[in-house]
């Protein structure tokens, strides 16, 4: 068995005392900021990436892979216990979640939240060790014109997934596919929007923008909306769910599971669409749907599982195709890159241990939420406690600090304030800014595989028509792009991001 | 022009503004055949791309009407990237530890309901952990003090 085999050299890799320290460190550091509210996974990544610079290859993308859960996790407990979402994919939670905590329950809740979580986990494990190599069989016949194809597919599915107006999403992507054009071409060695400034000749900096975007503007939006935190001063009375609550459980995680497997795979997917879905879809199969609101558990269960599902499913096309699924996914992309790796469907043949060794920690960074997560929620809730007042100085220290010790530039550290400035004024005028980090992440890729193929082809643009799987993913991305400007489907799309 | 079509209407000019730019910037790059994309190809047919958006969305704003555009928080915005901008320009001169210190409080001004001596420990606090986490721990070249 090939797929047993895998397994075991990647239990063999990931479960070193080394590489399982870095898991639980990730997994406690993600909770840790992600528990803190409006810090989403996004920021919280961004946030810690540098601390993984000075890791091995391995080590440094398993503790990235349990900050990613762990402050997906941390957004659910502060969603649970405060009604206050850390993200837009723990939204969802708040709306059962919290009804649970105020009737006591917010061990059960945060309990059952830790269990969906996990088997879902579990499941999307094996699935990502199942299919990750007949994708990655199928990502070896791509040629540019294919690789071309599927990142228009990826960036036209991210206007699907942002909320608000197409148009300014559409205009978002292409600013951010013009930010990664700064800096060096590398066919030509032409400096591009450089204003002949030597620090921008290797590019924006992936991380100074990342930052800015979606830390600094989200500190100031934060901070001018007046505070409203309610941390529940109940004592938190047992954890663990009934029997009859597990039961009841049993299928909506399940559910929960399938629809966040299915939906992250697919690019601009990910964590948000699987638990509004999975909640929909529990609210309409309910005998009762009006428990639905009030503290129904199969409504904290159902969008827990999914979402923990829709994030371990985007890691399928980031590590067999190499091409990020979402903002979280574009950020291991850049760390990836820093650390010398060029992600890929070759990442699997030729670093087997890996791949193989992520995926493998996967599991494990699931199972240290558990064990970590229950014990420790009392000190959460103390953590939640923390005035803003002292929060957000610390969050903007280290900020600077991280950004400045990449490359110990404190121009970048500048370009951060005005990525912030930018992330700000965007976040005003409701245009979303995680596609245009999608774009400006697969710019230059797209940009390269648009020349190569169009070299092949002698500058036919035919090229991506004629060849089948090309003409495919562009005809799907047409498709995806007209249905999202239909009047009838965006009212529905509305209707998921207010509900 | 109505008043109230404001926020799409700033977004649209942004746009617009930065495809143009963009377009003015690249100009001098050489364009390249389809078959043999110079490093101009993708700048200019992004930029124009983004100017046309720009002036799509600007459009639409100014016929449909929509949002009126939004009040700027100035004083959260301008302490935060002036705390940011602080901690660049103090912390090669200055040393880690004073550069905490200004760029925690300056931050602290931007925060409704600042308590000074509070912050003011809070601060000192963090400069040490900060020293004891980024450079001892770490292990990050910088000065912790400045240098006389």
């Amino acid at each position: 068995m090939d797929l047993l085999a895998n397994l075991a050299l990647g239990i063999g890799v990931a479960f070193t005392p080394a590489n399982l320290g870095f898991c639980l460190a990730g997994a406690l550091l993600g909770t840790l900021i992600g528990v803190l509210p409006g810090l989403g996974p996004v920021a919280t990544v961004a946030l810690l990436l540098p601390i993984t610079f000075t890791l091995p290859p391995l080590g440094a993308l398993i503790m990235l892979a349990g900050i990613y859960y762990g402050a997906q996790y941390g957004g659910s407990t502060s969603a649970i216990l405060v009604n206050l979402p850390g993200e837009s994919s723990s939204v969802i939670t708040c709306l059962d979640g919290y009804q649970m905590a105020r009737q006591g329950r917010a061990g059960q809740a945060l309990a059952i939240s830790a269990i969906g979580s996990f088997f879902a986990g579990t499941v999307m494990t094996l699935a990502i060790a199942l299919f990750g190599p007949l994708l990655t069989a199928l990502a070896k016949q791509f040629g540019s014109a294919e690789y071309f194809a599927l990142m228009t597919l990826g960036l036209v599915a991210t206007i699907v997934l942002a909320s608000g107006s197409v148009l300014k999403a559409v205009a978002m992507i292409v600013l951010g596919l013009l930010l990664g054009m700064v800096g060096t071409d590398v066919n030509s060695g032409a400096q591009r929007f450089t204003f002949g400034l030597p620090e921008l000749s290797d590019g924006i900096g992936f991380v100074p923008l990342a930052m800015g975007l979606f830390g600094l503007s989200e500190v100031i939006y934060n901070l001018e909306r007046p505070e409203r935190r309610d941390v529940l001063t109940a004592k938190l009375t047992g954890l663990m769910p009934s029997w009859r609550d597990l039961k009841a459980c049993f299928p909506p995680i399940l559910r929960g599971t399938a629809i966040g497997g299915v939906l992250g795979v697919l690019p601009g997917g990910g964590a948000v669409l699987s638990s509004f879905a999975a909640y929909t879809i529990e609210k309409r199969i309910a005998r009762d749907p009006s428990r639905f609101g009030r503290g129904a558990i199969e409504g904290v269960a159902a969008p827990e599982a999914a979402n923990n599902a829709g994030a371990q499913a985007s890691f399928i096309p980031l590590l067999t195709l190499g091409i990020p699924a979402n903002p979280v996914m574009a950020l291991m992309v850049g760390a990836m890159m820093i650390q010398g790796i060029a992600p890929g469907p070759q990442v699997m043949s030729t670093q087997p241990e890996l791949f193989w060794g992520m995926i493998a920690s996967m599991w494990a960074g699931n199972l240290m939420l558990i064990v970590i997560n229950l014990p420790m929620i009392g000190l959460w809730v103390r953590l939640l406690r923390v005035p803003y007042r002292l929060l957000f100085p610390a969050i903007l220290t280290f900020c600077a600090i991280g950004v400045y010790s990449l490359n110990n530039s404190l121009f970048e550290v500048a370009l951060m304030a005005l990525f912030g400035l930018l992330g700000y004024v965007f976040l005003k005028l409701e245009c979303e800014p995680a596609p245009l980090l999608l774009g400006f992440v697969l710019g230059p890729m797209m940009e390269e595989n648009l020349r190569r193929a169009l070299l092949l082809s002698r500058g036919d643009p035919m090229v991506f028509a004629q060849r089948p799987i090309s003409a495919g993913l562009l005809a799907l991305a047409a498709v995806i792009l007209v249905v999202a400007v239909l009047p009838a489907i965006r009212r529905k799309r509305d209707d998921v991001f207010v509900e | 022009m109505r008043l109230n079509a404001g926020q799409d209407m700033a977004a649209g000019l942004i746009f617009l503004a930065a495809g143009v730019a963009g377009f003015l910037l690249c100009l001098d790059l050489p364009m390249g055949a389809g078959a043999r994309m110079g490093p101009g190809y993708m700048p200019r047919a992004l930029s124009l791309g983004l100017a046309g958006l720009g002036a799509v969305i600007t459009a639409r704003a100014l016929l449909f009407g929509g949002t009126p555009l939004p009040r700027l928080a100035w004083r959260p915005l301008g302490l935060v990237l002036a705390s940011i901008l602080c901690f660049a320009a103090l912390l090669k001169v200055a040393g880690l530890v004073p550069t905490v210190v200004v760029a925690v409080l300056v931050a602290t001004l931007a925060a409704p309901d600042r308590r000074w001596v509070e912050s003011i420990a809070f601060a000192a606090v963090l400069a040490v952990f900060c020293v004891a986490v980024f450079i001892h721990g770490l292990g990050l070249v910088i000065p912790i003090w400045p240098e006389f």
